[in-house]
């Protein structure tokens, strides 16, 4: 059980389950998950202390993201004591070697993807996220974001693109062994 | 359809909101040139690889008194039983416990059945011990039986049921 903080009623708490979502999938550790969760809480009770954000969802998801993208990259600076870290985590957590492979996988295919999402805009960050993990229409996400439509889709696609650019050599590394 | 217009339209296919009036040019161009069959193929893999990363739309959230609460095990894990949870030990100490009552279940039935104070045992001469009373000689012979039963000597205990007692 976690306790992640007094939302003061200002709305955090229908937005909690989504910002965990996000940052779950993209870092594929719950406890990294939960870090980010509180660190946006905080972040976003600042927020409404000033002044509310006017889309509360699209600000969540950009700030997740961003927040996502920093531990990301404290995690590579520091990569070798993470990465034995890592390993005996999974090896505790699992079971079989088949479960510790997959981990890694998944866990090397993470990070490809998050290294991909870190080269991408705030604005094509939020899109790619938007579609592929939360469903939403273009035109939800042009709302949300304020933007036109076509904007949108340029955005969507390019930041397929780019995170497809990082997956192709892995894909050839696959297809190669 | 050119390759342009397929640019324009492989938004809309990668968001699965290709329209109906657009699909068969789509599909029909797909086909035809291999350069954006390719591309298209390469698109729809990486948001396909995005999507398979496992994890939940949305965690469960509950609120108790003024604190946000999210459980500490991830949502789409396995749920275990709460009667699988304590392990083997818990197991084995259960059926411990279980033979444990058994035992003394068995032991107290015996010793309503048998033990009730058997009469004292009198030491005789020729070495055969006999109960005081014969009323409670049964009792004690089935007492010696139950007690050892390899060592109790049907003989004896004829004997010492023919002797006269006192």
């Amino acid at each position: 059980m976690t306790v992640i903080g007094d939302p003061s009623g200002r709305g955090f708490e229908q937005y909690t389950g989504e910002v965990y979502g996000w940052a779950y999938r993209l870092l594929g550790r719950h406890h990294d998950a939960l870090d980010v969760v509180q660190d946006v809480f905080l972040r976003w009770d600042a927020q409404c202390a000033r002044q509310a954000p006017k889309q509360p969802r699209g600000w969540l998801r950009r700030v997740t993201l961003n927040r996502v993208i920093d531990l990301r990259r404290q995690q590579q600076r520091i990569a070798e004591p993470q990465a034995s870290a890592c390993a005996e985590s999974t090896v505790a957590e699992t079971r079989s070697p088949q479960d510790v492979g997959m981990r890694i996988d998944q866990e090397a295919l993470r990070d490809d993807i998050t290294t991909a999402l870190d080269r991408l805009s705030d604005v094509q960050r939020s899109v790619i996220v938007a579609k592929v993990y939360d469903d939403m229409t273009f035109a939800q996400v042009a709302e949300e974001l304020g933007l036109a439509v076509s904007t949108v889709k340029t955005h969507y696609l390019r930041a397929v693109g780019t995170v497809r650019d990082r997956l192709k050599r892995r894909w050839a590394k696959e297809e190669s062994s | 359809m050119n390759c342009t217009d397929f640019e324009v339209l492989l938004a809309d296919a990668l968001g699965d909101e290709l329209s109906v009036a657009d699909r068969p040019a789509f599909e029909a161009h797909l086909a035809e040139c291999e350069k954006c069959r390719r591309e298209y193929e390469t698109a729809l893999r990486t948001v396909t690889t995005m999507r398979a990363l496992p994890g939940p739309a949305r965690a469960t959230v509950r609120r108790e008194g003024n604190r946000l609460v999210i459980d500490d095990r991830p949502p789409h894990a396995l749920r275990v039983p709460w009667w699988l949870r304590g392990g083997v030990f818990r197991y084995a100490a259960s059926i411990l416990i279980a033979f444990a009552a058994g035992y003394a279940v068995h032991a107290g039935l015996m010793m309503t059945e048998v033990g009730r104070p058997v009469d004292r045992l009198v030491q005789k001469d020729d070495g055969i011990e006999a109960p005081t009373s014969p009323n409670s000689l049964q009792r004690a012979l089935v007492h010696t039986h139950v007690r050892n039963p390899a060592r109790s000597d049907l003989a004896k205990c004829l004997i010492a049921m023919a002797k006269p007692t006192g």
